[in-house]
């Protein structure tokens, strides 16, 4: 039944198409077969028209007549030549009138009394041919032919033809019903002209012109330029046509014949209203008849559903009342005997509930207080700028603020419940994720770290996330709070920094380079002797060129460093062996400043497995600072000691000390104290952020104390594990001490 | 008198070099690049007795430069000391896989010292710094 209205409308939209194809088809055919069988005729009219010229030149006693004209001069036999033209004009009904000029148009002679419709001969071929010619002017016909003798030009001839017979035939409609037009037009100029007048135009006086310019499309136009056009288009009178053309060239005349669509297809339109009618009812018919059998299914469908409705509440004696004899009545017997089975069972577990409802009622208070103190934290974090998400512990997500639907492209709606690794995380290494469960979960510590994360609309980003646990009172955890910051723009910058940096730095040593080479020279006195003066200014020149060396030197550490492009190569080492070598270098300045230096270690100090060139950069900075900022005669002590997994090694001075209001700053780029800038100008206040991230990079942590005037201590450890090997671009350009 | 040819883009580098080589008594053979240094080396009898070579230069780097010489029996046995601004590690290993004599870094070093390390190699001294 259902399957049947597509299939009905199918085939009737399909039959309806072939009707409709078909019948367009019939009717063009029509139309050309009409204006073929028209052509035919015309043509057959123009030919013996033409024979008519042909045989009036040819005849012998109007080239007698026209010869003893032209012999005589001026008109002289007019008179017989005007008998001879009505005898020609009585017998041949074609002829409506006849005249004859002579070559040099003085004399002539007409059955009319004015020469109707002369043509002006041009001087062209047709006009010296001795083939005769039909044309069409002011809405006469007329055949003209030259009469020659003995290949003189003698006379013209032009017949006006009777057009009763074209005019028959153009006003013949057969088989173009009672809509069609058969029209026969020239091109005159920019216009083209009716040479007849059809059935709309019946009424009208002189002839129907269009001008080509307005009507380019019109298939009358078309026509009588030698062009054809869609089978179906509309007509001078703007009315749509099934139309075919044909073209008379030697006249330079188009026939068209046509019918209006109206009529040349309203079958087709009767067929398509049967079609809808019959459609509609087929239809309604159809609602009818399903309405009908639905109900009597959904009825006793109805009553059960209302009957589960009241055992659902607990009227577990409620009678469903449904004698349908077929599968709906067995189906709410056998609802009934379920019904009968719950009541016992119900009765029992009553009890139970309420038990277990004061256990829950408990956890419930807990569980609320928690969701009040979680439902002020919502409100404050609303608003903020960074994402904040609360999950549960298993890290599914229960609450996010605003910032997430700019941040992931995730609608709120869209991941409460879900686990953000599901969503926007879940793109790092399974190790990563396994060390941050780790440490939330298990040690309950708050972890931190960089990540990188996918939007909905498969964009990365690296994220800056903190996650700390939510303990309750018992310890268990109970949420999860995540804060999130998108640092891609940042990461980008710095790393854009970073890569300036570097080339710059490498661009900057090869002049470096050359003024050191060339300093070296002349120093060395290859270009001649040097006053004493002169090698004072030239020692100046080299010593700032060394500076700028070093300035170079850790400029690109910090660039390699941050870009992780540091080579790890850890070997088994003597932490106090490296800090000798570092010593012995900076004797001299030790030296001159009468340092005292106190060395001391840890007992039994293991060797620890760390990359030397860089663990000597961390001690040479440390060590060299210390020298330069403690004043005269004081004192560095040195101390490294093993504490459980960790060897801390401790470097302490009595020099100037670090102003405790930029205590914060000490290891970021640049830095250099006020109070170290007034004694020494020298420095690139690059030391000791290289020495905080080599240490950090080796699992070590960094930490100082220091008071102004008093001195400074700093600490650093690292782990009795040693250093994990890496491979790397480059190994750190070594400082000069 | 021994020549050295060498390798060098940095027109007042290679100047430098030039004129303290020529000093200290050595004939120079100045090139810019791998391309023309190869050129140099190419037909010309007698070999230099050392190649002074710089790593970052147009056309080839030193690494590829060093490859072609020691690929060729003819050129391998010339010794080679390379003087660079710095190159990675894995680099300089290369080079020193491929037999080169020395590896110095710029302006890190006094060209003196450079220079007696050419004249101890070219005088048959020891190999590798």
């Amino acid at each position: 039944m259902f399957l049947l209205i597509p299939v009905v409308s199918l085939i009737s939209i399909l039959s309806f198409r072939n009707a409709q194809t078909l019948l367009r088809e019939r009717i063009s055919e029509q139309v050309e077969t009409v204006i073929s069988a028209r052509q035919d005729r015309i043509n057959d009219w123009v030919n013996r028209s033409l024979r008519l010229g042909t045989l009036l030149s040819q005849d012998p006693e109007l080239q007698a007549l026209l010869i003893r004209q032209n012999k005589q001069g001026t008109n002289p036999i007019s008179a017989e030549l005007s008998v001879f033209l009505e005898k020609r004009r009585e017998q041949y009904p074609e002829i409506q009138a006849v005249s004859v000029v002579s070559p040099s148009a003085t004399a002539s002679a007409s059955t009319e009394t004015d020469l109707p419709s002369m043509p002006k001969f041009g001087d062209g071929d047709l006009a010296q041919s001795a083939i005769p010619m039909l044309y069409e002017s002011s809405g006469g016909y007329f055949v003209s032919s030259r009469v020659f003798s003995q290949g003189t030009l003698i006379g013209t001839a032009v017949i006006n033809l009777n057009a009763d017979a074209i005019n028959g035939i153009l006003k013949d409609y057969s088989g173009l019903g009672g809509s069609g037009e058969i029209i026969l037009s020239r091109k005159d100029a920019g216009e083209v002209v009716f040479l007849n007048h059809p059935r709309s135009l019946l009424n009208l006086d002189g002839q129907y012109r269009l001008s080509i310019t307005d009507n380019p499309g019109i298939p009358e136009v078309l026509a009588a330029q030698h062009l054809t056009g869609p089978e179906i288009s509309t007509d001078y009178r703007q009315v749509e046509v099934v139309t075919a053309y044909r073209y008379f060239p030697v006249m330079g005349w188009g026939l068209i014949a046509k019918i209006d669509t109206s009529e040349a297809f309203a079958p087709i339109e009767r067929l398509k209203l049967e079609l809808i009618q019959v459609s509609l009812l087929t239809l309604i018919l159809f609602f009818l008849v399903a309405f009908m059998v639905s109900r009597s299914i959904t009825t006793p469908l109805h009553k059960l559903h209302l009957g589960t409705e009241k055992v659902g509440k607990g009227e577990w004696d409620y009678d469903l009342d449904i004698h349908t004899g077929d599968e709906v009545e067995q189906l709410a017997d056998e609802f009934a005997t379920m019904a009968k089975e719950l009541k016992g069972l119900y009765t029992g577990l009553e009890q139970k509930v309420e038990e277990r409802t004061v256990e829950l009622q408990k956890e419930k208070d807990t569980s609320e207080k928690l969701a009040q103190d979680l439902q002020k934290f919502q409100l404050a974090v609303e608003n903020v700028h960074d994402q904040i998400i609360i999950t549960d512990p298993e890290g599914h997500i229960i609450y996010a603020n605003r910032v997430i639907e700019n941040n992931t492209g995730f609608t709120r709606k869209e991941i409460l419940g879900k686990k953000p690794g599901e969503l926007w995380g879940g793109h790092m290494d399974k190790k990563f994720y396994a060390r941050m469960w780790k440490t939330i979960k298990e040690k309950k510590k708050v972890w931190e770290g960089e990540l990188t994360n996918t939007r909905k609309n498969g964009e990365t980003y690296i994220a800056a996330l903190s996650i700390a646990p939510i303990n309750d009172k018992e310890g268990i955890v109970r949420f999860f709070v995540g804060i999130e910051r998108d640092v891609t723009v940042e990461k980008e910058i710095d790393r854009m920094k970073t890569e300036f940096i570097s080339v710059a730095s490498h661009q900057l040593r090869t002049p470096l380079s050359a003024i050191k080479w060339f300093t070296e020279m002349l120093l060395s006195e290859d270009a001649g002797k040097l006053t004493a003066e002169q090698q004072k200014f030239l020692q100046q020149v080299y010593r700032s060129n060394e500076r700028m060396i070093e300035l170079v030197n850790a400029l690109l550490n910090v660039s390699r460093i941050e870009q992780g492009r540091i080579a790890i190569d850890p070997k088994p080492t003597n932490l106090t062996a490296l800090v000798n070598e570092v010593l012995t270098e900076l004797e001299p300045k030790i030296q001159e400043k009468k340092l005292n230096i106190v060395m001391s270690k840890h007992e039994r100090l293991p060797k620890i497995s760390v990359d030397q060139k860089l663990i000597r950069q961390v001690y040479a900075n440390l060590l060299s600072n210390a020298v330069k900022y403690t004043p005269e005669k004081g004192e560095i002590s040195i101390l490294i000691s093993k504490k459980g997994d960790e060897v801390i090694s401790q470097i302490r001075d009595t020099g100037y000390g670090i102003p405790i209001d930029q205590q914060s700053r000490v290891f970021t780029k640049f830095f250099r104290a006020d109070n170290i800038l007034k004694v020494s100008a020298e420095g690139t206040g690059l030391g000791l952020y290289i020495v905080k991230s080599v240490v950090e990079s080796s699992g070590g942590k960094i930490l100082f104390q220091s008071e102004e005037g008093k001195g400074s201590t700093f600490w650093f450890t690292l782990p009795v594990s040693g250093m994990k090997p890496r491979k790397g671009e480059r190994s750190l350009e070594e400082a000069k001490l | 008198m021994k020549s050295i040819l060498i390798v060098e883009d940095e027109e007042p580098l290679l100047l430098a070099i030039q004129h303290k080589l020529e000093d200290a008594g050595f004939e120079t053979i100045p090139t810019r690049d791998g391309k023309e240094a190869l050129a140099r080396l190419t037909g010309t009898e007698p070999l230099p007795d050392l190649i002074w070579l710089d790593y970052y230069l147009p056309f080839m780097n030193g690494l590829e430069f060093l490859t072609r010489i020691k690929s060729e029996e003819r050129l391998k046995q010339i010794p080679v000391v390379v003087v660079s601004n710095t190159a990675g590690p894995e680099k300089v290993n290369a080079m020193l896989d491929l037999g080169v004599d020395a590896y110095f870094v710029k302006a890190e070093r006094r060209l003196n010292d450079i220079i007696k390390k050419v004249q101890s190699i070219v005088n048959g001294g020891a190999k590798h710094e």
